[in-house]
């Protein structure tokens, strides 16, 4: 219970100097004015602006919620060691997995609250102007929240060792990498006399297959999602989040924080 | 005083963002009136590689088919101006003698010269079929029902019919359209309505079609694929029989309108197949539901039988 109430301290820490952070607050004001743009645009479209209205404001939330996980995250533990507070708390004591594994829970709660908020603004949106609402769409918007979970463990993990800037490159490469695995499976596929193979393998066995959270297709043209699918992406999605965070929690322990 | 200073600053700090502003607004005028210029077109024919597109898209695949639908719609705006300044309702049309389209009357702008624009003069399916100038269909029975804040469409739309075909414009409209279906092969509208607008805007109908059967393979489920793939057969390739089948497949999907059963039937009857068209018939009313259309079926055979001097049995 101790370890418990340890982590729930940073976690809520760090939650509410997430919340109240200026910079999530421009980003949902700029995402409302996309919302209000889409719309407009959407009337241009000869009778589509259903699907490009939730296409737009689906790819707009996922796509915001994916660059305050980056970007804020990128400073989330690289900032308590540049400024120095890192070491009053981990002289509590708090072992220093438990920092990172509280640091990782609430700042993803922050950024999936604002995700969610952002969501149901879309959503009223597409109420208010009478568009349906079909099942997929909210599958939609639980895969992609699981997508912003992976990024926010990467942006965590490359802050508990390496600058800011090193680590937005890495999240950004591997978030980059990640949209793009679908590709490469089907390249490999296709080309399996390739002389890149094993490198190609072992990159595709390392990078997140984000694409494995993207049905926003399904949500715009109501294609049904496989309850499968969806065990699976959530378990793939866990999984790696795990791996990942061992990963930083290891690096971390062993960092030289003088 | 220190005040007054302040105010001062503030003031002059304003008035050089605003002296910015207004010189920018120049500018950008300026700069859009050499954008016109010769070579201009050469900017609205660049349509990117799928590849790059997919690329650029990180995996959005449908946003950007959404966003090259859009550039398809903008660019038949800017290629064809005449579009957007005609048939204003209320006025009678002095070119087809009082027909309305819609439901709504229309009028003809003359262009610069004075000339009145040319115009499909029987812009009916079944006119076209019967010699009736005075049949009109509405825009929902074409194409299904729109959202009233689509301007452009309702603009565009509804003089599409009313339009003879320019032909000679560019090749890039379809290349907009089929790149938007590589990336989104589900998104129907473009299929459909891509290929009406190269059809009857553009005058491209062997890529109109090439784009609705594209369409017919993707979402087969769909009932404007076969739909207006008889519209352009009937109206700009003389191919009547072609168009009777095309209605009829779509007559026979399952959310099909209720003017396309019609239609298909008066298609068949227009090409001398009476008999085919009163089977059709029969063969609809067994698997249909609902009272409206049986009942609009049940008015049909008793027109189309009497056409071939016998009741039908299904009259009865």
């Amino acid at each position: 219970m101790g370890r418990l109430n340890r982590i729930n301290a940073v976690l809520q820490t760090t939650f509410r100097e997430t919340i109240r952070n200026k910079i999530l607050l421009h980003m949902i004001g700029f995402t409302i004015v996309m919302f209000g743009l889409a719309w407009m645009i959407g009337s241009w479209s000869l009778g589509e602006s259903d699907k490009i209205i939730t296409d737009l404001g689906l790819t707009i939330t996922s796509l915001v919620g994916v660059i305050i996980a980056l970007f804020a995250g990128i400073v989330l533990v690289w900032g308590e060691v540049e400024r120095g507070t890192i070491l009053p708390i981990l002289a509590k004591p708090l072992p220093r997995w438990e920092f990172i594994l509280g640091k990782f829970f609430g700042f993803g709660g922050s950024v999936l609250l604002v995700y969610f908020g952002m969501c149901l603004i879309l959503l009223l949106q597409l109420v208010m102007l009478g568009r349906p609402c079909n099942t997929e769409f909210f599958w939609a918007i639980y895969l992609s929240a699981w997508e912003i979970i992976i990024i926010i463990a990467l942006a965590v993990m490359f802050s508990s060792f390496t600058s800011p800037s090193l680590a937005a490159l890495f999240s950004l490469m591997l978030f980059v990498a990640g949209r793009f695995s679908g590709d490469i499976r089907i390249f490999l596929q296709y080309n399996p006399e390739a002389g890149s193979k094993p490198l190609l393998e072992a990159v595709y066995a390392v990078i997140p297959h984000l694409s494995y959270f993207n049905i926003r297709h399904a949500a715009v043209h109501a294609l049904p999602v496989q309850w499968e699918q969806l065990l699976l992406s959530t378990a793939y999605a866990l999984v790696y989040c795990t791996i990942v965070l061992v990963i930083a929690m290891l690096s971390f322990n062993h960092r030289d924080l003088a | 005083m220190r005040n007054r200073r302040i105010t001062y600053n503030a003031l002059i700090w304003l008035g050089m963002i605003v002296a910015g502003l207004l010189i920018l607004v120049q500018l950008q005028s300026r700069i859009e009136a050499v954008e016109k210029g010769p070579g201009a077109e050469l900017e609205l024919l660049w349509v990117p590689d799928i590849r790059v597109v997919h690329g650029l898209a990180l995996g959005d695949d449908n946003t950007a088919a959404d966003m090259l639908w859009l550039r398809s719609i903008f660019y038949l705006a800017e290629q064809h101006p005449e579009l957007d300044h005609h048939h204003h309702h209320g006025e009678e049309c002095p070119v087809c003698h009082g027909g309305s389209f819609g439901g709504e009357k229309h009028t003809h702008t003359a262009d610069n010269e004075g000339h009145s624009l040319p115009h499909v003069h029987n812009n009916s399916i079944e006119g076209k079929i019967f010699g009736d100038p005075d049949t009109t269909i509405t825009d929902e029975e074409i194409s299904g029902n729109y959202d009233p804040l689509d301007f452009r469409h309702n603009r565009s739309l509804k003089t599409l019919l009313l339009y003879d075909v320019n032909s000679g414009k560019s090749l890039h409209l379809y290349r907009l359209l089929n790149t938007a279906t590589d990336l989104d092969p589900m998104f129907a509208s473009v299929y459909y309505q891509g290929a009406m607008n190269l059809g009857m805007i553009e005058g491209r109908y062997n890529e109109a079609l090439k784009l609705i059967n594209k369409g017919i393979k993707a979402r087969p489920d769909r009932w404007e694929m076969h739909y207006y793939r008889g519209f352009i057969r009937l109206f700009y390739l003389n191919d009547k029989a072609g168009a009777a089948i095309d209605i009829q497949t779509a007559a026979l999907k399952p959310d099909a309108p209720v003017i396309v059963v019609q239609l298909a039937a008066a298609l068949q009857v227009g090409i001398g197949n009476v008999d085919m068209a009163l089977e059709f018939l029969r063969s609809l009313i067994e698997v249909t539901d609902d009272p409206v259309m049986r009942e609009k079926i049940h008015n049909m055979l008793e027109v189309y039988s009497k056409l071939v001097g016998k009741d039908d049995e299904n009259l009865h």
